[in-house]
Order: structure tokens, then sequence, then C-alpha cells
């Protein structure tokens, strides 16, 4: 696959964490594309302060010259990759001075790190990686709600969790569903989840249905509502045309995660 | 007064033309329900309706250009169905379209009475029957003129005129006066009445709601694909109107997301290009969405075209980024960032028997210049990667594009605006005629398009379209903009108030 700026520029830093210089014929047929377009991917890099330009090439600068920590949950691979598109929308949802809560989940998690750009955002969650990420991020608050710990240790569930969350409201509440089947009943894998999420949505003014597109039309057990209870849907931009019309004519706002314009402006 | 032409035979108290249960679905989400309508003779039956809302499809319908799945039509009592609009025409029944139907390369009085008169026609016989008719209605304008010399509010009365010429049982008038200044429909209002006075059947569509009681007689309100109100004229208050033609809002359903707008990137001021536009002004902020609306004939497509330098501007500053910019070709607008995505995909975009590749790359080429000529396989490899980040289906590099679907057709379309990397982009209509699901992917494009930083006007009739994804709304009429407001103190009936009023 052609690969865009932005990834490009990925490439080219990991060539250069690796290797400390390069040249630029060499990443030119690393990445298939002319030595102008190398080159201007470099002054950008320039720009930033990650590297030197050098005579037909460049050499990395000292670690302390650059910025920008490596994600803590991986962004690597196919699956992480479309995890990750799902919370940059979410993101883009949430506004500075917001107060959201993100119930359990992988995308949620990804969303809660990305809060670092945001300023006096309140995020209430039962996740405990979710909290951990939100409390390092000094410009946000984070709730953690309490309750029963589940086995493998990451989230609070049951009616000591549902007692904690009835005392808040929030603006909008992200439910990460494992399944929207095709009759658009949304679907989660366990009872404890399903229970939490019917006592929680009555607290938020917007309900938003985080699913990744190959689990729409595919049940994960346990019921806990229709899609009506959604006010919108994130989801990638994979989803066959079929639920999107779908969707589109249950009055709901459909995110699809299309990454599409090359760099910014 | 009398007619021009003999009336046709009438008894009053049969409708001239009834329409019962008429029904059809389209593709995508649109439909006719049940719709039941007439018209009696001598009788000028308004009606109305938000773009989109059925209007102009029932008409079409009727006369055969669709035919319906259900119903039944009757033309002065008997049962009728048109396979085409020929046919209806020969019954009596005459259909004015939006587009009209004249001969740019002909005289004014060949395009009135050329039809009526078939074999008997002489171009003297044509003048003669034609400045009859103009001097009984007082029209301004010369018989022997050519056509293509008139204005457009000119051609549209020319194209009334003509359902003057011909002896018509049922006449539909669709949008007449959307173009025409008050001197102008005051000539189309005395034509209309000629119309009445021979007893001819008139359904008049139109946006204008001042127009209804001064040439109506009974009102009826189309909303999505439903009849849902029918009344005398002198019932109905202009606000019960404007709440039945808007019916329930389905702004919520569009994705829209909020960017914290940046500096200005583009500033308009006293823009004026006559004789549509006489002085708009605004800003566009970068990461912003403004939508801008109004009637047909309002000229929201005239500014569009205007600021990437299609159109000439008589007056006014276009400010880009801080810097004072005349813009005169599509090419320096490209230079400077600006983006246009046409409204009329067919005839001002698509290059229907190209391929896929050609239709995406073609205003970016630049980008992939090599010392020996074009880089065709990263042009290729970019258009499959494009296609895939659209969701244009099946969207291979040598697919013929004029074989898409309509919405395929815009995806390829936007992907070629995005490829240009601009920073402005004035989408013009971008989801007219496209399936519901392509116009999900396009609001999601344009998501993307905003959160990096490019800045987006959306010129659109589809009002639940603009209050659903921007960030601001511009009203326009009559040349300037009648009104401004934010997405949250947005409403259809402010919208709808602003455009139509005068």
């Amino acid at each position: 696959m052609r690969m865009f700026a932005l990834e490009r520029i990925r490439v080219i830093k990991k060539y250069l964490t690796e290797h400390e210089q390069a040249e630029v014929q060499a990443l030119s047929s690393l990445l298939s594309v002319s030595e102008v377009t190398v080159r201007r991917d470099l002054m950008k890099l320039e720009h930033e302060g990650f590297l030197t330009r050098t005579h037909g090439g460049a050499m990395i600068n000292p670690p302390d010259e650059q910025a920008e920590p490596a994600p803590i949950l991986p962004v690597d691979g196919e699956t992480g990759r479309k995890l990750a598109e799902l919370a940059a929308i979410g993101v883009r949802l949430i506004r500075d001075g917001d107060c959201v809560m993100l119930v359990d989940g992988e995308v949620n998690a990804r969303i809660a790190e990305r809060l670092e750009e945001k300023t006096d955002v309140t995020v209430l969650t039962n996740d405990v990686r979710i909290a951990s990420l939100v409390s390092r991020q000094p410009r946000n608050r984070v709730v953690l709600l309490g309750g029963d710990m589940d086995p493998g240790g990451s989230a609070a569930y049951g009616s000591m969790t549902i007692e904690n969350a009835r005392r808040f409201h929030v603006e909008q509440l992200f439910i990460e569903v494992d399944g929207i089947t095709p009759t658009l009943q949304l679907t989660v894998a366990e009872q404890k989840k399903a229970d939490l999420v019917t006592a929680v949505v009555e607290l938020a003014a917007r309900s938003i249905i985080v699913c990744p597109a190959d689990r729409v039309g595919h049940s994960a057990f346990y019921r806990f509502a229709g899609i009506k209870l959604a006010d919108a849907v994130i989801t990638n931009a994979s989803l066959s045309d079929e639920y999107k019309s779908r969707l589109f004519a249950e009055d709901i706002a459909l995110f699809t995660a299309i990454d599409v314009f090359e760099g910014k402006v | 007064m009398t007619p021009p032409t003999a009336a046709v035979a009438h008894d009053a108290t049969v409708p001239r033309m009834e329409v019962t249960n008429l029904s059809r679905v389209f593709r995508g989400d649109f439909a006719l329900s049940r719709i039941n309508l007439d018209v009696l003779p001598g009788e000028v039956h308004v009606i109305v309706g938000e773009n989109g809302s059925g209007k102009s499809v029932i008409m079409k319908t009727i006369t055969g250009l669709f035919p319906p799945d259900s119903g039944e039509i009757r033309l002065d009592g008997s049962p009728v169905r048109f396979a085409s609009i020929h046919e209806a025409r020969s019954a009596g029944v005459l259909y004015q379209h939006q587009d009209l139907q004249l001969f740019d390369n002909m005289s004014v009085a060949d395009n009135v009475c050329l039809e009526s008169m078939g074999r008997t026609y002489s171009q003297m016989h044509s003048l003669m029957r034609c400045r009859e008719i103009f001097d009984e209605l007082d029209v301004g304008l010369q018989p022997s003129a050519l056509l293509g010399t008139l204005g457009y509010a000119e051609k549209q009365l020319v194209a009334v005129i003509k359902t003057l010429a011909t002896p018509a049982r049922v006449v539909i008038l669709d949008e007449p006066s959307s173009a025409m200044s008050e001197s102008e429909r005051e000539v189309l209002f005395r034509i209309v009445r000629a119309l009445r006075t021979r007893g001819t059947g008139v359904f008049y569509i139109s946006h204008r709601l001042d127009e209804i009681r001064e040439i109506g007689d009974r009102v009826s309100v189309i909303h999505r694909g439903h009849r849902v109100a029918t009344s005398p004229v002198h019932d109905v208050s202009r606000t019960s109107l404007v709440r039945l033609m808007t019916g329930r809002s389905h702004h919520h359903r569009y994705p829209r997301t909020e960017v914290k707008p940046g500096p200005v990137v583009l500033s308009v001021r006293h823009l004026r290009s006559d004789p549509v536009l006489s002085d708009v002004s605004f800003d566009l902020h970068k990461g912003e969405i403004i939508g801008i609306t109004g009637l047909m004939g309002s000229g929201r497509t005239r500014l569009a075209h205007c600021l990437i330098g299609e159109q000439p501007v008589e007056a006014g500053t276009v400010t880009i980024r801080g810097r004072v910019t005349r813009i005169t070709t599509p090419g320096e607008a490209l230079a400077h960032g600006l983006v246009l995505v046409p409204e009329d995909r067919i005839h001002d975009a698509l290059f229907a028997r190209f391929d896929l590749t050609a239709n995406v790359t073609i205003s970016s080429l630049s980008r992939f210049r090599t010392r020996y000529g074009l880089d065709l396989p990263t042009i290729r490899d970019l258009v499959r990667d494009y296609a895939e980040r659209l969701a244009i289906n099946p969207g291979l590099p040598d697919d013929i594009i004029g074989e898409y679907s309509g919405g395929n057709q815009q995806k390829a379309i936007v992907a070629r605006a995005f490829m240009n990397r601009g920073t402005i982009y004035l989408l013009d209509e971008p989801t007219r005629g496209v399936d519901v699901a392509a116009k999900v992917d396009i609001y999601n494009a344009m998501n993307d398009l905003v959160a990096k930083g490019a800045s987006i006007i959306l010129f659109s009739s589809e009002i639940d379209e603009i209050l659903g994804m921007a960030d601001r709304i511009m009203v326009l009429a009559k040349g300037r903009i009648a009104g401004e407001m934010s997405h949250a103190e947005a409403t259809k009936e402010a919208i709808l108030n602003l455009a139509t009023d005068d």
C-alpha cells in the first residue's frame, strides 16, 4: 500500500532511530517515492527538530532535542491501527471542559490516552487502565468508579460501581460494544458489562456506541438495548453500505474513521 | 381580457386532473407515497415543499417521465397513464421543467410557437402569433430577438408563455419565477391568469411563499414524498405553511464534529456579480464548515463560481490568508488552495469515458512529475489507496467512471479534490443524487478535512444537511447574505423564513 506523508514520516523516524543517519537515496528506494519527496519529508522533520539534514541525507538529533513520547498502547498491526482510528474519532467528539464517561474497552483506553491533547476534561470510568492513563495528564481529571474488580483485574463492575456512577451526570458516554446484531441490537460479551451499561445510559446526555466495523452484523450474546439508545456510532469506514444507510435511516449520526486527506494543512 | 387561444371545453365540476394514491419507490431512501392531488378547470393549485421533498418528482411521475408503481390519474374524468412527456403533451398536459427546454439559436417567437404550429409553421405566422400574445399580455420582449441574447429570467418567461400558445388542459409550472424580479413576475402572473381564464388547470410549484396568495386558489404542502396538507390559500398563514413544510427535523443523524476554529483564512467583502449577487461579505476560519443555503436562483452556485474565478466579479475583495487576492481562473484558484467540487457532477466534473485514475488525478498531475514524464506506478497505487479509504466501489484504477453509480462517481470527484491538498474547499451540493451510504462517507471525509486544518464552505439546498454539518449557517437571498446563525441557534424555520422573506 502506498503511504501517505504521515506514514512515510513515521517510517523515516523509525529508520533514523535505528540507524541514526540515512541517505536520501536509500530512503527513496525504501519508501518507493521520488528523492524530491524524501527531501521534503526530511525538511519537515528538520523543522520539528527531529533531525539535521546533511549533504545527501540526514542525521538524527540527540534524544533530548525531540519530543513525542512513544504511545503506551500498541498502535502497530492491523487491529491496533483500526482501534487507534476509532479512538481518533472519539477524541474529536470530546471538547475541552467536557465531562465524559468511558466504559472499559480497548478503544476507550486509546481515547483516554489521547485526551492528552485536551484541557479540563473530566473522565468517569470503571476501567483501571483508563483511570491510570488520564491521571497522568496534568490538565485533565479522572474519577475511578469503585466496585467489584473483575478477575482480569482491569475494571470494576457490579452494584457498587453503578451506585457510584449514579452520583454523576456526564455530557457524553462512550460505550464500547462487542457486537451489533443484524437487527441492530447492541450486545456485549459479559452480563456484568450489560448491567453496568444499562444503568449508566440514564446519566448521559448523549450516548455514543463504539464498535469496530467487523463486529457489526455479529452478536456478542448479552443484548442490553436496541440501536435507538445510541445518539451516535463510531466505526471504521469499511462498514458495508447497507449498515451505513440503515443507521442513517435510524437517525443516528454515524462517524466513520475516514483518513483520506494527506498530512495536515 | 380575451383569451389568446380558444378555451378547451370543460365542465367546472369535474377536475381537470385528479391524481389518486399515486405511489412510487425510488432508489435510495426516497418514495412518493399515496399522493392525492387535483386541480379544477381555471384553478391555480400551488404546490410547496422543501428542496427534495418530491414536488418535481410528483409532476414527473404524472407526466410519464417515471412510471408510477400504483395509483390513478384522471384527465377530465377519464383515466390516463402517460408513457412519456410527449404523450402527456399530446393529451394537453404541459410540464414546464426547471431546466428550460428552449433553443438559444432560434428567435423568441419560434420558441413560443414552433411546437404548437407543427406543419403549419411559417416564420411570418410565428412572429405574428407571438406578437399577438405579447401585446395581449403586455410582455416587453422582442419576438424577433434571438433567445440566446435573453437573460435567464426572461427565458423563464418565454418558457411559460409557450404554454399559452397551445390549447392545454393542464399546465404544470415548476418554479417558474425562481430568477425573476418584480416586473418579470408581474408578467408571469398575467400569463397565469390568462391560463386560468381559459379554463386550464394549473399546478404551480413555488418556493416563494409570498406568491401563494397572489396567484393561488389552493395550496398543498409536500413533505418527504407525502402530501401533508391541502387548503384554500386564504385559510393558511405563512407561519403554519413553514411549519408544515419543515416537519420534524432530521439533522441529528449528521456526523458533525467540532473543531476549534483558527484564524480567518478567507475573507470576502462586498462581492458583487451582476445580476445575481449584489453584496456578499463573510469570513471563513481555519477548521470551520460554513453552510450557505438559499432558494433556487439565490446565487449559491454563482458565489462558488465567483470565488474560483469561473465567473466575473464586478466589485468587492477576496482576502486569502491575509492577502488580497484576485482570482480570475480556476487554475489560479487551485494554486491558492481553493478547490471546488461542482454542483453538476456530470457536466462540470466528470470525464465519464475516462478511467478512475484519470478522473481522480487530473487536477493534481504536477504532484507526480518526474524527469521523464509522469510517475505512473505511484499514481496507480495512490488512486487505489484513495479508492480504498473512501470506499469507492469497485475502485480499480482502470474502471471507466461513467459506469459507476452516482455515489461512487461523486466519491471519485471528492477524491480528486482531496488529492489536490487544498486548504479551502467549496463543496457545491456534494451529496446531491448520491446514495445514503456515500453521503455518510462524504460527511465523514469532510470531518477529516477540517480535523486536519482545512476549511469548508458547504453550499447546499438541503436544509437538514446544512443544519447537521455546518458550524455557521448563512442564508443567501436577493443577492446578499440575508442572515447568519450559529449551529446552536439555527432552526429550519429561521432558515426558511430568511430565505423566503421578501
